[in-house]
């Protein structure tokens, strides 16, 4: 359970950012997240709400955007969107790729009043 | 935006129906900020201490029973008088395992997560401190037994080793692929035991190489001794590079081992 962790991590970004910018309601919050990178969105949710309680975030909706993941193939060497780690490449089906992108975790907008 | 029917028009009262439910938006703010920047702020200092200490710190994840402790005490027993080892345990509860480490003479630190099921780069920093001088040292870092959130987390450490006994099944590294992933050697144990558990070797590393086509393995196995030199190489090799010039130790910061003249498995 990191999301746990994710989750104070995100609450503590909130707070820091309130005392520098003044808001006392936080509406959303937008989190960008790689297809592959290792949040569970249910259990990020679930931390999420029971960790807010109480703090400034308490109320707001997470809302999740899933960026795709791209790796390069070491056959053809193309560039090509992943869905899963141990996919095979869907052109040439070579079963080895590099990944490039896809697990990011980024706190992107606030929404507050 | 209407919440009722989706239209964009900001009129109260549009296609006849009343637009009551237009969201009452507030302002956004951008942040554009990883969600581990903390973390990674840690890791940096970890690495820049460790750096300047010519240590090389390695970060041993696995799950509970893979045998982690059990290849250390081995590891610092048949190396102890040529090299000077530290080790910080992670475990959310007990000091079990560094008393073990202890008895081999070696300065451990332990780490009790509690409920944490992941040593974060913070944690590290304090014990860090509290280590005598690292200097010249080779420093296990071993995570708690966990397969998954060790994964996430940078501890400042030079290379990251993921061990998988063969009792535990050669599907692990696509079933839990983030740690293999990001690991740059695979460490296969108990491979004394092959003889009676259904384990293909090849078809395991195969997995592994499909979540990580760089990812180096040994197979060894920490109670009988088999394979242990090549780990041992492995790891000297390493030290070498860091102990030696400047130019080296950029080498080991971006994990670059297309030079290693150890074996792959």
């Amino acid at each position: 359970m990191h999301e746990l962790s994710l989750c104070r991590r995100i609450i503590s970004m909130i707070e820091e950012t309130a005392r520098e910018d003044s808001f006392t309601v936080v509406k959303s919050i937008h989190l960008s997240i790689g297809k592959l990178s290792c949040i569970e969105a249910e259990a990020l949710l679930f931390g999420f709400e029971s960790l807010s309680k109480n703090s400034i975030a308490q109320g707001a909706s997470l809302e999740l955007t899933h960026t795709p993941a791209s790796a390069r193939c070491m056959a053809c060497n193309e560039i090509i969107e992943v869905e899963q780690y141990a996919q095979n490449c869907p052109l040439c089906s070579h079963q080895y790729l590099q990944l490039i992108s896809g697990d990011e975790m980024r706190i992107t907008q606030l929404e507050v009043a | 935006m209407c919440t009722g029917c989706g239209c964009s028009s900001t009129e109260t009262t549009v296609n006849g129906h009343l637009h009551s439910a237009i969201k009452n938006t507030g302002r956004f703010i951008t942040l554009e900020k990883d969600l581990l920047e903390d973390n990674q702020v840690y890791a940096a200092k970890n690495r820049l201490q460790l750096k300047q200490n010519k240590a090389l710190a390695l970060n041993l994840m696995s799950s509970p029973g893979s045998g982690k402790t059990t290849l250390l005490v081995r590891t610092i027993n048949d190396m102890k008088h040529q090299q000077l080892f530290k080790v910080i345990e992670g475990d959310q509860q007990t000091e079990n395992d560094a008393g073990r480490i202890r008895e081999t003479g070696a300065e451990a630190i332990q780490i009790n997560t509690g409920k944490g099921c992941h040593l974060n780069a913070s944690m590290i920093q304090r014990a860090l401190t509290e280590l005598k001088t690292p200097l010249n040292s080779v420093l296990f870092i071993e995570n708690v037994g966990n397969l998954v959130c060790p994964a996430a987390f940078d501890l400042g450490e030079a290379f990251r080793i993921v061990i998988l006994s063969v009792t535990e099944g050669e599907d692990k590294p696509i079933k839990y692929p983030e740690i293999f992933h990001r690991s740059d050697l695979m460490l296969l144990n108990k491979v004394d035991l092959l003889p009676y558990v259904d384990f293909d070797v090849d078809r395991c590393i195969n997995n592994a190489r499909r979540v990580n086509p760089d990812i180096q393995v040994l197979q060894i196995s920490a109670t009988t001794g088999q394979g242990l030199q090549n780990w041992y190489d492995w790891i000297q090799t390493r030290l070498s590079v860091i102990t030696s010039n400047s130019t080296a130790n950029n080498t080991i910061e971006n994990h670059d081992v297309s030079r290693d003249p150890c074996p792959n498995y």
